[in-house]
């Protein structure tokens, strides 16, 4: 099947091509980029929890042992889970809907005829752009206010709220661009590299 | 009676977004987004945006991750090519032979996987073929695997029970521990029912060779080391020895050892799962924010409070109610996956829930074992969908084949709300 985006491009003048597929290679990047990193985020709660699990086995060995225990823990691991969840779960939300892993309902667009069809997902996805625009917008707004008031995690070691915040914000901004990127090039613009 | 018409408007709405084929995550926030504007005195932005950020930023959700990290891992492995040789010299023996292969099969893999769609696929693909080489009756090798295959719902480490709890604030670590008797329940009522079968009918059943202690065990030597790593997980959690969060992340780091040692464990199996996972939990976690939101919204709207004296009024029994939830539940699994059925509930059917006196524990499984049943609803279900692909049947002989498996289910639910022991016990011997 091929994808519509083909007819457009092969359409525009040379120049333009080469600047639209510069810019398909830049969308790539940032929907790749920002995948990598959530997956870097699920990796570093990994980490952090099971060396937490380690220490408190020794911890608890030194006691039956010494009849003492060291105290040995990572400090504000279950804090720093949450906040890499957070994170990673938006920054890999672009990457997820390009590759159509979110779950939707297509029983009912399925049975439109095509013409339809490709109207109806044209209206979703307006939908779609309108809320997650505005959820980004929002985002960006309680990191705003977290940066002017300092706000940090109540935990042993205070993290300034506003780092994952602005992660999770930029997260919001991916799949904005997925969503309108889809919109104007269709879903599988993606696999044209 | 305004408040009744609010939540049919507000559960109208949705089901609209839902049909145009809005994603289900985002089709929740704008439910929730239009609630909160229309009925409530509150600023809708920032309570968007604080309540996205408060429903990911948990300890507890880590749980889900990583838990399917840890499926993605295994998934990978070669427990998913070696489970039909692992088991079969085992369940020769029984009446109805290896069709327990199926019962067995996806009960191990459910537990690994907690996708009963994934389940369905993977035992399938395996079992299918081998079943109908040896000569098994077609109907019952579908009939069990559409039935057991959904058990990946119920098994823990269930994905889908991780999501109940953190939508609805109940312990992880109990609900886990309460499907274990369930889960049980449903692999003997299959397993029994083949059985059963089988005496009756032993001229269907192809004979199997016996074989000797010793090759049983060298059949089931990739299988062993797996079973031992879920019931290890299970078992810390229900020791009280580690959190869900805890026995999760371990269980990630031995399943990377153990496909490590023998010898599947390469960089692109390594980057499949992870990627994998991530998308998967990344979905999840959107469709828990939109939740999140709905349920925060419809609490601004002070929906909860009007459904709760609603249903006071009304006088319903909780038997009654359960009917009608049972009935409303199989009719959503026609189109909608089991994950967002438990979403949906937990935003607009938890108050009512609460106000009839049913324990929120015990509603998680009964809602899971509902949700399971109707994945296999005639007509329509999702796992009769995999089965279609997978066969090439007609969807209606498919869903016939599963009728015995979907009463058994109805009988299991029938069991546990008649007796809430069978969940509940387990749970409260926990103490914690």
């Amino acid at each position: 099947m091929a994808p519509p985006s083909w007819r457009t491009i092969k359409d525009l003048t040379p120049r333009t091509r080469v600047a639209s597929s510069c810019m398909r290679a830049l969308l790539q990047l940032s929907y790749r980029a920002s995948a990598l990193c959530g997956a870097l985020a699920l990796v570093c709660i990994c980490v952090i929890i099971t060396i937490q699990v380690i220490f408190n086995t020794i911890d608890k060995l030194m006691f039956l042992l010494t009849g003492e225990a060291i105290g040995l823990t990572v400090p504000s691991y279950s804090e720093f889970s949450g906040l890499f969840l957070a994170a990673g779960t938006f920054l890999a939300l672009g990457y997820t809907f390009r590759e159509s892993a979110h779950i939707r309902v297509t029983l009912l667009l399925q049975a439109l005829p095509n013409q339809w069809r490709h109207r109806a997902e044209q209206l979703s996805l307006v939908v779609a752009i309108a809320m997650v625009g505005f959820l980004t917008w929002y985002l960006g707004v309680i990191t705003w206010e977290a940066w002017i008031y300092h706000d940090v995690t109540s935990g042993i070691i205070p993290v300034p709220i506003w780092i994952p915040q602005l992660l999770m914000t930029l997260g919001s901004g991916v799949l904005s661009l997925a969503l309108i990127d889809t919109l104007i090039w269709g879903p599988q613009a993606a696999s044209d590299d | 009676m305004t408040e009744l018409w609010l939540t049919l408007a507000i559960f109208i709405g949705l089901i609209a977004l839902l049909a145009m084929g809005i994603w289900v995550g985002i089709a929740l926030l704008i439910v929730g987004l239009i609630s909160l504007l229309l009925f409530a005195n509150a600023p809708a932005g920032i309570v968007l945006a604080t309540t996205t950020w408060g429903t990911l930023n948990s300890w507890s959700l880590a749980a889900l991750p990583l838990f399917i990290w840890m499926g993605e891992i295994l998934f990978r492995s070669r427990l998913s090519t070696t489970l039909f040789s692992g088991l079969a010299p085992w369940l020769g023996g029984l009446p109805g032979r290896l069709l327990h292969v199926n019962i067995f099969g996806s009960a191990v893999f459910a537990a690994v996987s907690g996708s009963s769609a994934a389940t369905a696929a993977t035992i399938g693909k395996m079992s299918m073929p081998e079943l109908r080489r040896r000569g098994y009756p077609e109907r019952l090798m579908i009939g069990t695997l559409a039935g057991s295959a959904t058990l990946g719902l119920l098994i823990p480490p269930s994905i889908i029970l991780i999501v109940y709890g953190v939508a609805t604030d109940q312990s992880i670590a109990r609900l886990f521990i309460a499907g274990i008797a369930p889960g049980a329940l449903l692999v003997a009522l299959f397993a029994g029912y083949v059985i059963v079968w089988g005496l009756l009918n032993p001229s269907l059943v192809p004979r199997e060779e016996a074989s000797s202690l010793r090759f049983k065990l060298r059949a089931s030597r990739d299988l062993l080391p797996v079973i031992g790593l879920i019931v290890g997980v299970i078992g810390s959690v229900y020791a009280g020895l580690a959190s869900p969060t805890d026995a999760a992340a371990l269980g990630v780091v031995l399943a990377l050892l153990l496909t490590a040692i023998q010898g599947d464990l390469t960089w692109s199996v390594f980057t499949a799962g992870l990627l994998g996972a991530v998308k998967t939990s990344c979905m999840i976690g959107l469709i828990l924010v939109g939740a999140g939101f709905l349920t925060v919204a419809m609490g601004f709207a002070g929906i909860p409070r009007m459904i709760a004296s609603w249903i006071g009024e009304l006088g319903l029994t909780p038997g009654e109610l359960l009917i009608a939830l049972t009935l409303f539940f199989v009719v959503l699994g026609c189109f909608l996956d089991g994950i967002s059925i438990v979403v949906l509930t937990t935003s607009i059917i938890m108050p009512m829930v609460l106000q009839a006196g049913i324990d929120p524990i015990w509603f998680g499984i009964y809602l899971v074992l509902v949700v399971e049943m109707s994945q296999i609803t005639p007509p329509v279900g999702f796992n009769l969908f995999v089965l279609q692909t997978m066969t090439q049947r007609n969807i209606l002989q498919i869903a016939l084949d599963a009728v015995p498996f979907f009463l058994l289910m109805v009988f299991a639910i029938v069991l546990i709300t008649w007796m809430p022991e069978i969940v509940l016990t387990l749970p409260n011997m926990m103490g914690r």
